[in-house]
């Protein structure tokens, strides 16, 4: 027995209060904005746990506009370790309306840190543009002066560093024209493809003059992947470009598909 | 439960000399439960009937750790006023609880006729200051009004009368000394002869805060090296020296006692050493080396046909495109896949068919052929997707292994994998022991790393979300060290060697029947079963 009768009270009290406010957490605030989907419960139910799974069901949630997830994705952003895990959390609140700067200013952030890298291209190009392949001589250099070995910083500047771009521009909010303009200067082409992706997804007519230089600049394996963002452009210009360096199949296949209703590079 | 530390208790008695005796007791007790890691303590002052009419008790304690005051609780009551406590704590650590106990004048009439409301110290127990405000009731052991400081000072400085006698209980402890160890288990049981055995995870309870140590019976040829330890787990590393014979272990742990003071029985019947509990050793007797290699055959009919065009009828053209053009292309559509989520250019089961495929065709390993080197092939990380070795002379020098899958977009030459690429390995890969039919044997699960996965995951989740399946092999020796290798998943190509000489080859399935026939988790089929 205890010593101390009232200690079951102590204890208790404040985990009532914890569920209380937990409650209130379920109940939710309106944000101002309604649902298009029906409610699921099932998928939120499988968004709760902290597994590669569940992070299917974060996309999943977004693309349904389902705000009724923001109070799990805020509980999932909190306990996620995983940086990109993280982002693309922060990026799916932001996108749902969450008016809390906690997870715009965490997505800022990391894209911030990829926009101002200085990081070379991981690939080289022959004097045709071409890639060559094996890893850059320059970026290679460049990790060793940063002492991080160079295939573990190939991968995060291949497919880590250009994802949280991409994350950027998936929110469709307009803060992140001036961050994604920015990133069309980075020595990474393919965090050029990922801002120009963003750019089109958020409509920014202005940005395609920058998209249009951007692509010149590139190495020719690298235009394809940034010109096909101006598909969704209706700029003459911009779908001159389309035709002179996207694969035939690829800029049909994007036509088509905005055609059909396809607003941008993210939306599926 | 553990008492820890001090168990004090103070009695004061207060007796009326000449007249009937009334009493004022107070005691403090302090206890420790090493289970849930709280320090309780617990005060009261209690007054009889008679006191109880003219007075309130007062009690006022501090707790400390280590000499630090960490709580401190203050009560008035009548006839009894009580003071608790709870701290969490660490073992090895002293806990004391110090208490003062008073009591206080009821402010009451005392007028004969007509009201007269003043401090009544009925029996002169408190110590009455020279000016008493109104609101402030002067109090027994107290030099000045407020203080905290009541033990110890109680007795000289509270000027009592000297009809009264007062005597302060010794302070005695309870129940004190550590307890005999537990073990509820150990993970992993199963020990593979001339090999280490790393994180055997040992459980239970008061293992005590020193180091404590493993005992093995028999003990020839095992030892360990203690990684961590706490009051209810032990990791440490065993290592089981060639030669050791296949036998049952028992395990005992010996405390060596809490915060760097040795074992201290808590009473008669406590040990300091556990009951045993069992594990195994496993010695392959007199087999050969036995190593299985999983790797993609790119020179298979199906994956033929797909590189050459014969999967393409009726895919999304756009998908067809990236996956096959510049690596930028490529890469940005796996990066959409595995990263974001998104199922770019996949519409229906034809997308997702070619997609799953065109992740294996464009990572084929090459064929290990007729003779190998283990220790070499393993380091090799590219050579295979799954390896597993066992027995010889050292058992499982070389173990089970995940390889690392080459890079389906042969961006910059295949050179970077990194998370994308590098194979995971299950909680059963590199498991040994002793099956149910009396066979020794090591398993080796894998797959293909988070990337992979992730991009997997969302391509199938078009129509509907699957994981990666897990590829195995389980090699097993018979009593006489006969080897068995055919417990092979049938997907990949899975080669095997008898003492590095290719000695069965067990062809791949089709790569669509490995993503559409398996389930996520296939370890039921395993000949042992995990």
């Amino acid at each position: 027995m205890s010593l101390i009768p009232h200690l079951h009270w102590r204890i208790v009290a404040p985990k009532l209060s914890y569920l209380v406010v937990y409650c209130a957490m379920l109940a939710g605030p309106s944000y101002g904005q309604t649902s298009q989907s029906q409610p699921v419960p099932d998928v939120l139910e499988k968004l709760k746990p902290d597994t590669d799974e569940s992070m299917h069901y974060v996309e999943a949630v977004a693309h349904a506009g389902r705000i009724d997830a923001i109070p799990i994705l805020e509980n999932k952003f909190v306990h996620t370790q995983d940086p990109v895990d993280k982002a693309k959390i922060a990026g799916v609140l932001v996108r749902l309306g969450d008016k809390n700067d906690t997870y715009w200013d965490f997505l800022a952030g990391v894209v911030t840190v990829a926009v101002d890298s200085d990081a070379p291209d991981v690939a080289d190009s022959d004097a045709q543009g071409k890639s060559l392949p094996g890893l850059s001589p320059k970026f290679i250099a460049w990790a060793k002066a940063h002492n991080i070995p160079p295939a573990e910083a190939a991968s995060n500047a291949t497919y880590v560093l250009p994802a949280e771009v991409m994350m950027l521009g998936d929110t469709r909010d307009r803060r992140a024209i001036p961050l994604l303009r920015r990133a069309l200067h980075s020595p990474n082409y393919l965090i050029v493809s990922a801002a120009a992706d963003g750019l089109a997804e958020i409509g920014d007519e202005a940005s395609v003059p920058l998209i249009i230089s951007a692509c010149k600049d590139a190495p020719v394996d690298a235009r394809g992947a940034i010109a096909e963002s101006l598909v969704y452009f209706d700029d003459a210009q911009a779908q001159k470009i389309v035709d002179k360096f996207v694969p035939k199949e690829i800029a049909e296949t994007r036509r088509k598909e905005r055609a059909s209703g396809k607003k941008g590079p993210f939306d599926y | 439960m553990r008492i820890l530390t001090v168990l004090s208790l103070m009695i004061f008695v207060l007796n009326v000399a000449a007249l009937k005796a009334q009493t004022v007791t107070g005691e403090s007790i302090v206890s420790y439960d090493a289970s849930s890691g709280q320090a309780e303590a617990y005060a009261y002052t209690d007054m009889d009937y008679t006191i109880a009419y003219w007075y309130s008790a007062r009690v006022d304690t501090n707790l400390t750790d280590n000499s630090s005051i960490v709580q401190s609780s203050s009560n008035i009551g009548n006839p009894t006023a009580e003071a608790s406590m709870t701290y969490t704590g660490s073992n090895g650590d002293n806990y004391l609880v110090q208490s003062a106990h008073s009591v206080i004048p009821l402010y009451q009439n005392t007028g004969y006729c007509g009201a007269n409301y003043e401090w009544d110290d009925a029996y002169a127990l408190s110590y009455i200051a020279a000016s008493v405000e109104y609101g402030s009731a002067p109090q027994i052991g107290g030099g000045s009004q407020g203080s905290n400081t009541w033990v110890g000072s109680y007795a000289s400085e509270a000027s009592l009368p000297v009809q009264y006698t007062i005597t302060l209980g010794d302070t005695y402890a309870t129940a004190s000394g550590d307890s005999t160890p537990t073990i509820s288990g150990i993970d992993p049981n199963d020990w593979a002869s001339g090999a280490t055995t790393p994180n055997v995870t040992i459980t239970g309870a008061n293992f005590g805060s020193n180091a404590p140590t493993i005992n093995f019976s028999p003990s020839s040829g095992i030892s360990y090296t203690l990684s961590s330890n706490t009051d209810t787990q032990i990791i440490a590393d065993v290592t089981v020296q060639t030669g050791t014979p296949t036998e049952d272990v028992d395990v005992t742990v010996t405390s060596n006692g809490y915060g760097g003071s040795g074992f201290a029985p808590g009473g008669s019947g406590t040990s300091a050493t556990s009951t045993s509990a069992k594990a195994h050793v496993n010695a392959p007797p007199n087999s050969p080396e036995v190593t299985v290699v999983a790797w993609i055959d790119g020179t298979q009919p199906d994956i033929v046909n797909f590189l050459n065009g014969g999967m393409n009828a009726g895919v999304n053209p756009s998908l067809l495109s990236d996956l096959n053009s510049t690596g930028y292309q490529c890469v940005k559509e796996v990066t959409f896949w595995a990263l974001l989520r998104i199922p770019r250019d996949v519409k229906n089961q034809t997308d997702i068919n070619y997609a799953s495929v065109w992740g294996i065709a464009h990572s084929p390993n090459p064929n290990p052929g007729p003779t190998i080197n283990p220790q070499t092939l393993s380091q090799n990380v590219y050579a295979y997707r799954m390896f597993n070795d066992y027995g010889g002379s050292q058992p499982n020098a070389n173990g089970a292994l995940a390889g690392t899958t080459p890079d389906p977009c042969n961006w910059v030459g295949g050179t970077i994998n990194g998370w994308l690429g590098g194979g995971q390995a299950s909680q059963y890969n590199g498991n040994t022991g002793t099956s149910s039919s009396g066979k020794q044997y090591q398993v080796a699960d894998v797959r293909v790393g988070k990337g992979g996965q992730l991009a997997y995951q969302t391509v199938s989740a078009v129509t509907s979300l699957r994981t990666v399946p897990w590829i195995y092999s389980v090699i097993e020796f018979d009593s006489a060290g006969d080897p068995f290798a055919s417990d092979v998943a049938s997907f990949p190509t899975y080669s095997v060697y008898v003492n590095n000489s290719l000695v069965a080859t067990y062809t791949q399935s089709s790569v669509l029947s490995f993503f559409s026939n398996y389930t996520q988790s296939n370890e039921a089929s395993w000949s042992p079963a995990p």
